[in-house]
């Protein structure tokens, strides 16, 4: 009876899992046939791959303790303020430090960047802000210290934050911020964010509570399907963004990344 | 490398030091580290074994051939190319750069490769484009792609 409803639960959750890491399954079954077929490239692959995790794992306890610090005591909304034209050193440094401690890809820092921008940030800012965000990971230099070395990482680190200094110099120089500003589309849909599979997504811990769906507005409430379980965003809808922020932090277990 | 278990000392004493002033936030932190990391861990995964079969299935010499420094502009060039449309997470493409460095790699092509991944995207381009405009992300692309090429000129004369 109670195996019977957890079937009925989560139907293919294993098909699903597959869907969802294409590559991780591709793997799985290539090195399969690769051992099969031939036994000594495969062993030679399975050796370099268990290699490679395990000096990953060695440096995993580094990557979790920095993410969780500056997660727990970075303040993030006091430096969001301080990024105006006229805040000089300390907001050139506010914006280093902003883009290399937050985690996720850089399209994920679009919107925010976006954000901070209409807010009153400088172009300069937001450049440094970017392009840190994209290349100066501070959890992933411990990760390019143990499959590159230290002289390597403290190089290029060094190198990368002259290099991102100089460009948002020049792009300022280039770029007017009317530039940007009157990219602004019609109908208020450049502070929205598009709903796509791949730019957000519910995690797992989700407890399918469905307060996101509550907080939202009656002709909006169809982009979150809620399913035994787990919620899931409709993708093709434009959300706003402020409303985004808020089903974020509405969020009892935080799964919406 | 002896740096490692030292940061790891210190991050664990770190953690105590944070868990002791202040548990709920510490918790809080730990909690998205986790999920970050969980979220990230299929794909990392992937990706090493993917790393793994690349290795041991191309031939040996290959590597050292297309980027070993023979023809070092010509490799620097294509392999910031090849950055800037490719999609692997930051996080993978170390463990990436630092085999095929091994494999015999060169620095210069391969420093060129890491850095245009990370700050240029053509994938993202769309993106960007809709959020700031075709002239920001133009501009702030191709300074990334000339910073990249500096960078990796820079470290290929102090790492030789």
């Amino acid at each position: 009876m109670i195996s019977n409803k957890n079937t009925k639960s989560k139907p293919s959750t294993l098909i699903q899992k597959m869907m969802k890491n294409k590559l991780l399954t591709l793997m799985i079954f290539a090195y399969s046939a690769l051992i099969f077929l031939q036994p000594e490239l495969g062993t030679s692959a399975v050796v370099i791959a268990k290699d490679n995790i395990l000096q990953l794992l060695m440096v995993m306890p580094i990557i979790l303790a920095m993410t969780s610090l500056t997660k727990a005591w970075i303040p993030e909304k006091l430096i969001s303020e301080k990024l105006g034209a006229d805040s000089g050193m300390i907001g050139t440094l506010l914006a280093f430090v902003l883009g290399s401690v937050s985690a996720g890809p850089i399209y994920a820092a679009f919107p925010f960047a976006k954000a901070l921008l209409d807010k009153g940030a400088s172009l300069r800012n937001i450049t440094i802000l970017l392009s840190s965000w994209a290349v100066i990971k501070v959890p992933m230099l411990a990760n390019e210290m143990a499959f590159l070395g230290t002289k390597f990482m403290i190089t290029r680190w060094i190198l990368t934050v002259l290099a991102i200094l100089l460009l948002s110099l020049i792009l300022e120089h280039i770029v007017k911020r009317d530039d940007v500003l009157d990219n602004a589309t019609p109908d208020d849909q450049e502070s929205s964010i598009q709903l796509s599979t791949d730019s957000l997504n519910i995690s797992q811990d989700c407890s399918g509570c469905a307060v996101c769906q509550k907080i939202l507005p009656d002709d909006l409430k169809h982009i979150i399907r809620v399913e035994k379980g787990q919620a899931y965003l409709e993708s093709g809808h434009l959300l706003p963004q402020n409303l985004f922020f808020q089903l974020q932090k509405v969020c009892p277990k935080k799964a919406i990344l | 490398m002896k740096l490692i278990p030292i940061l790891s000392g210190l991050s664990i004493i770190a953690m105590v030091a944070s868990y002791f002033i202040d548990s709920t936030r510490t918790k809080e932190g730990l909690g998205y580290a986790f999920r970050m990391i969980r979220s990230m861990a299929g794909g990392l995964l992937a990706v090493m074994l993917a790393i793994g079969m690349l290795l041991a299935l191309l031939p040996q010499d290959l590597l050292p051939q297309l980027l070993g420094g023979n023809n070092l502009v010509l490799e620097t060039l294509g392999a910031a190319l090849v950055g800037c449309i490719t999609i692997i997470p930051a996080f993978a493409a170390f463990p990436l750069v630092g085999s095929l460095s091994q494999a015999g790699g060169h620095i210069l092509p391969l420093t060129a490769f890491l850095t245009t991944l990370t700050m240029v995207g053509v994938a993202t381009y769309p993106i960007e484009v809709s959020t700031f405009g075709r002239k920001f992300t133009l501009i702030r692309n191709g300074l990334s792609i000339v910073a990249s090429l500096a960078i990796a000129t820079i470290m290929g004369g102090f790492l030789l």
